[in-house]
């Protein structure tokens, strides 16, 4: 079976519709500074390796008022900037989990019938 | 402070990002990649692909973040201060020109009009007129001594128009003044039209370009 190359870009656009959400939750579990959340995607199986910053994306919360900042201090260097849901950005977070949730199932109701298809021809 | 970060304010300061928000952007990255580097993680695994363009990544977090003036005001800024001091130069200069042309006005005046060579002119400062020789009698209404014959160096000689303007362009100066002063007035007159009407282009320029482009943000590089 010949095997279909995905696109490098296709990961970059899935990534780009829920990122701004999976920042969201990271944060809303526990504050956290940019490294931190980038080693926090990682964990759950999320690099951003080769795909763009997330500090843009993080100034683009912040100025929408989806994440509240402060400064707490680091183990003996400069204070560093975390980041937090608010109010907002709860509620922003739940309506985009579920517009997710509805997405994935409908797709994964698509490429299943592919998947079956495909599986059934080989 | 890390190359990187370094470039980031560099274009920072281009953007003209207020100091406080380049100083907390910058604080932030060099804490995020000093602490990546002490776990062995490489600069991409904090920025992604913005590693790999700093201007664009600084920009990109600016712009996002909201912190850049708008181009039209970033443009206005920049040729504002070269035009208003090209306007004060040339009022200058034709304030200086005009000056010089009042101060060589002086009279006596003699006009010098074309009546068919050779040629007739007036000379109203003169109390005592030499006598007159036909045909070229003085003009109506005017009260001056017609001498014939002689042409006065520089003057200049008129047709036609009524005695008051052939006065004023016939005007012999008695100093090299009146003709500086005149070149002088025209010239910064001209220069300010000229400046404004640049001015004026080059605002409608930056604004059909604003308009065509779209306003800044939405396109940029997070994921």
């Amino acid at each position: 079976m010949r095997r279909m190359a995905v696109p490098p870009q296709r990961r970059s656009q899935l990534l780009r519709g829920v990122l701004d959400l999976c920042l969201l939750a990271v944060v809303d579990e526990e504050p956290a500074y940019g490294y931190e959340m980038t080693k926090r995607l990682k964990a759950r199986g999320l690099s951003i390796v080769g795909e763009g910053s997330i500090y843009p994306l993080l100034g683009r919360l912040e100025r929408e008022g989806l994440v509240d900042t402060h400064r707490a201090a680091s183990d003996g260097g400069p204070p560093r900037k975390y980041y937090r849901t608010s109010r907002e950005g709860q509620r922003e977070l739940a309506a985009g989990v579920s517009e997710w949730r509805a997405a994935r199932d409908a797709i994964d109701g698509v490429l299943g019938l592919a998947e079956a298809k495909v599986e059934a021809e080989v | 402070m890390d190359p990187f970060v370094k470039r980031c304010r560099r274009e920072w300061r281009r953007l003209r990002v207020p100091d406080a928000v380049a100083n907390e952007m910058a604080t932030e990255l060099e804490t995020d990649l000093e602490e990546a580097r002490a776990e062995g993680a490489s600069a991409e695994e904090v920025l992604g692909s913005g590693v790999f363009d700093p201007r664009a990544f600084a920009e990109s977090w600016a712009d996002e973040r909201g912190v850049i003036p708008p181009p039209a005001s970033r443009s206005r800024l920049s040729w504002r201060s070269p035009m208003l001091a090209a306007i004060i130069a040339l009022t200058a200069i034709a304030a200086v020109g005009a000056g010089m042309v009042l101060a060589s006005r002086v009279a006596p005046r003699s006009v010098t009009i074309a009546a068919g060579p050779p040629f007739a002119y007036f000379r109203p400062d003169l109390r005592d007129c030499p006598p007159l020789a036909p045909p070229y009698p003085p003009p109506p209404n005017v009260r001056a001594c017609v001498v014939q014959g002689e042409v006065i160096r520089g003057q200049t000689i008129m047709r036609g128009p009524s005695l008051a303007l052939r006065e004023m362009f016939a005007a012999k100066p008695r100093s090299r003044l009146y003709p500086v002063g005149w070149i002088l007035l025209i010239v910064g007159a001209g220069g300010i039209i000229l400046v404004l009407l640049a001015a004026r282009i080059a605002g409608t320029r930056s604004r059909h370009r604003t308009e065509v482009n779209g306003p800044m943000g939405g396109e940029s590089d997070s994921v």
